[in-house]
C-alpha cells in the first residue's frame, strides 16, 4: 500500500481530497438527521448550508497547518500553505455569501447589521465577518501595509482563533440546525479540536522543544555572504534526517516566543550529533547570525519537508538544479549520498552571480571525488576567461545536459521563486513528467 | 503550474461544495420530503 502510495501520486492526491471533502460536507448532511422542521426558501437554506461549509473549512484549516507529519509527508509544507491559502480564501467567499444572500431575499435581516441593538448571536457573526477580514487583507497585502513576519504570525493566530470561535457561537446562538445536543456537542468538538491544535503548535510542542536544546558550536563564513551554523545537540541524541529536509530554528529565546524560522539542514543526514545549516543573511534574523556566540542555545523542530532523495529509492539517478542559498538541501543530499556510497548518477546544475560567490564551491568540488557527481555552474556575471554556462537556466541549456531518457531520473529545484517557475516550466517543455519534478520554497509568505 | 494545477484542484472543491449546499438547500426546502422532523418524531416516541 505505502510503495503504491509512493508511486502514485495521483491516488494520494485523491485519497486526501476525498478526505478533506468528506470532513467538510460530513457534519452538514448530519444536520439533516432529525431535521428542524423546514418550510424555509431554497435560497435561505442555501445560505446557511454555506455557512457551515465555510466554518467546517476554517477549522479545517487548523489542521492543515499545524505541522502534522502524516499529512505533510504527502506533499511538503509548501504546497500545504498553497492548499491553505486557496481554500481559505474558498471559505473566505462562502462566509460572506451567506448573509449577502439572506440580506437579499429576506430584507428584514439587514436590521441584524444594527450592531448595537442586534442580538449576540448577529454580534458574534459580525466581530467573526470582520476578524476573518482583517486576517485576510493583513494577509494577502502584508508586505504593502509593512507588517513584519513575525507579528503578522501572532496576530493571524488569534484572528483566526477569533472567526472559527465567534462562528460556532453564532451558529449556536442562531439554534435553528443546532437545537439539538449532539448536533451541538459534534460543531463544538470540531472547533474544539481546532483549538487543541493550535495549543498543540503554539504551548506543547514549545515545551518538548525545549526539553531538548542545541548549543552553537560554530559559525563559519561561506562564500556568498552565507553563514554556516553548526549545532550540537545538549543532553540528548539529536535526530537523524533525510537530507534536504528542513527545520524551524528558535535561536536565543525560548521555544514560546513563535520566533522561528524554517532552514534546510546543510550537513549529512545520517549524522544526529552535529546539525549544520547555510544561513544567508538576507533579513533581520539571518544577519544576526555571524554574531552569534559559540555556546548560544537553539531549539529545534523538525525535520519535515518531503524533498529528498530518500523518496525515490529505486531511480536512476538525479537532476538537482539549485540557485543561490537553494543549495543548502542540495549539498545534504550529496554529502550524505556520498558517505553512503550512492553508485546511482548526480547532476547538479548551480546558478550563481559571480565564480567567488559560489556558496559551498570547494564543498562541492571534494564530493565529485566521492561520487558519480556532475556540476554546471551558470554564472550571470562570469569572470573573462569562463569557458562555461552563463546567463539564466533555460530550457536550451537544460537539454544539453539531462539524459535522454527523462523519466530515469528524479528532478530537485531549489531558488528563488522566479527562477523555479522558469526551470518548472522549461523541464516541462521537455517532457519531463510533473510527477519527476520536486520543488522548495524558501520563500513561505 | 504548479499553482494552476491548485487552482483548478481547490476550484473543483468550491464547485463539489457549491453542489453539496445546493442538494442540502433541496433535500430540506422539497414539497415533500417524507423525512420525520423533530416534532413528528417526537410524536411517534410518545404514542
Ligand atoms: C523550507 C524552507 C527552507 C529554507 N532553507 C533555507 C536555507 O537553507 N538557508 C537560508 O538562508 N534560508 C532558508 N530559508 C529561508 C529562510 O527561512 C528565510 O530567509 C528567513 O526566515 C528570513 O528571515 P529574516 O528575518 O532574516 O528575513 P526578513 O527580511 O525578516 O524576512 C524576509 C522574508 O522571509 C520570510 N520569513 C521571515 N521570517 C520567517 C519565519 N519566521 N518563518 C517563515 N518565513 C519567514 C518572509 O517571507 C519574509 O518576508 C528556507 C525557507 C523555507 C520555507
Amino acid at each position: 500500500m505505502k510503495s503504491l502510495l509512493m508511486r502514485s501520486p495521483i491516488a494520494i492526491a485523491l485519497f486526501w481530497i476525498g478526505t478533506y471533502l468528506l470532513i467538510t460536507v460530513l457534519p452538514l448532511f448530519i444536520l439533516l438527521i432529525y431535521p428542524p422542521p423546514g418550510g424555509r426558501r431554497f435560497w435561505v437554506e442555501f445560505s446557511v448550508a454555506l455557512g457551515f461549509i465555510g466554518l467546517a473549512m476554517m477549522a479545517l484549516q487548523f489542521v492543515i497547518t499545524a505541522r502534522i507529519n502524516r499529512i505533510e509527508a504527502s506533499y511538503g509544507v509548501d504546497i500545504l500553505l498553497q492548499f491553505h491559502r486557496f481554500t481559505s480564501l474558498t471559505a473566505f467567499l462562502m462566509v460572506l455569501i451567506h448573509p449577502v444572500m439572506l440580506f437579499i431575499v429576506q430584507p428584514e435581516t439587514r436590521q441584524l447589521l444594527n450592531f448595537f441593538e442586534a442580538p449576540w448571536r448577529a454580534r458574534m457573526a459580525i466581530l467573526g465577518t470582520l476578524a476573518f477580514i482583517v486576517m485576510v487583507v493583513t494577509t494577502i497585502w502584508r508586505k504593502p501595509l509593512r507588517i513584519p513576519y513575525e507579528p503578522w504570525r501572532m496576530s493571524h493566530t488569534i484572528l483566526s482563533v477569533l472567526a472559527v470561535g465567534l462562528g460556532l457561537g453564532h451558529a449556536l446562538g442562531v439554534g435553528n440546525y443546532l437545537s439539538l445536543f449532539w448536533k451541538n456537542m459534534l460543531w463544538t468538538a470540531m472547533a474544539l479540536i481546532s483549538l487543541w491544535l493550535i495549543i498543540y503548535v503554539r504551548l506543547i510542542k514549545p515545551w518538548m522543544m525545549s526539553k531538548k536544546p542545541y548549543l552553537v558550536e560554530a559559525v563559519t563564513s561561506q562564500r556568498g555572504n552565507v553563514w554556516t551554523l553548526a549545532l550540537r545537540p545538549w543532553g540528548h541524541d539529536g535526530f537523524c534526517f533525510h537530507p534536504g529536509q528542513f527545520s524551524w530554528l528558535t535561536l536565543d529565546i525560548t521555544p514560546f516566543s513563535m520566533r522561528e524560522h524554517p532552514f534546510s539542514m546543510s550537513s549529512n543526514g545520517d549524522h544526529s550529533g552535529r546539525i549544520e545549516f547555510g544561513i544567508k543573511a538576507l533579513g533581520d534574523f539571518t544577519r544576526t547570525i555571524k554574531d552569534i556566540p559559540p555556546g548560544t542555545k537553539a531549539y529545534l523542530d523538525g525535520p519535515y519537508g518531503v524533498f529528498t532523495i530518500d523518496r525515490y529509492e529505486d531511480t536512476a539517478g538525479f537532476v538537482l538544479i539549485a540557485g543561490g542559498i537553494g543549495i543548502t538541501p542540495m549539498l545534504s543530499m550529496l554529502a550524505t549520498a556520498a558517505e553512503r556510497k550512492d553508485d546511482r548518477p548526480y547532476l547538479l546544475i548551480y546558478a550563481n552571480k559571480t565564480w567567488d560567490s559560489i556558496t559551498f564551491r570547494e564543498e562541492l568540488e571534494a564530493l565529485e571525488e566521492k561520487l558519480d557527481l556532475k556540476i554546471v555552474h551558470v554564472l550571470r556575471e562570469p569572470p573573462e576567461a569562463w569557458k562555461g554556462e552563463q546567463g539564466y537556466i533555460d530550457k536550451a541549456l537544460l537539454a544539453r545536459y539531462i539524459p535522454k531518457y527523462k523519466g530515469t531520473r528524479q528532478y530537485f529545484i531549489c531558488a528563488a521563486p522566479k527562477m523555479m517557475e522558469q526551470v518548472e516550466q522549461a523541464l516541462h517543455n521537455l517532457n519531463v513528467p510533473v510527477t519527476q519534478v520536486h520543488m522548495e520554497h524558501f520563500n513561505l509568505a | 503550474m504548479r499553482c494552476n494545477i491548485m487552482l483548478q484542484l481547490v476550484g473543483f472543491i468550491a464547485l463539489v461544495l457549491l453542489v453539496t449546499a445546493a442538494l442540502f438547500a433541496w433535500l430540506q426546502t422539497r414539497p415533500n420530503s417524507g423525512q420525520n422532523t423533530e416534532w413528528e418524531i417526537s410524536q411517534n416516541t410518545l404514542y
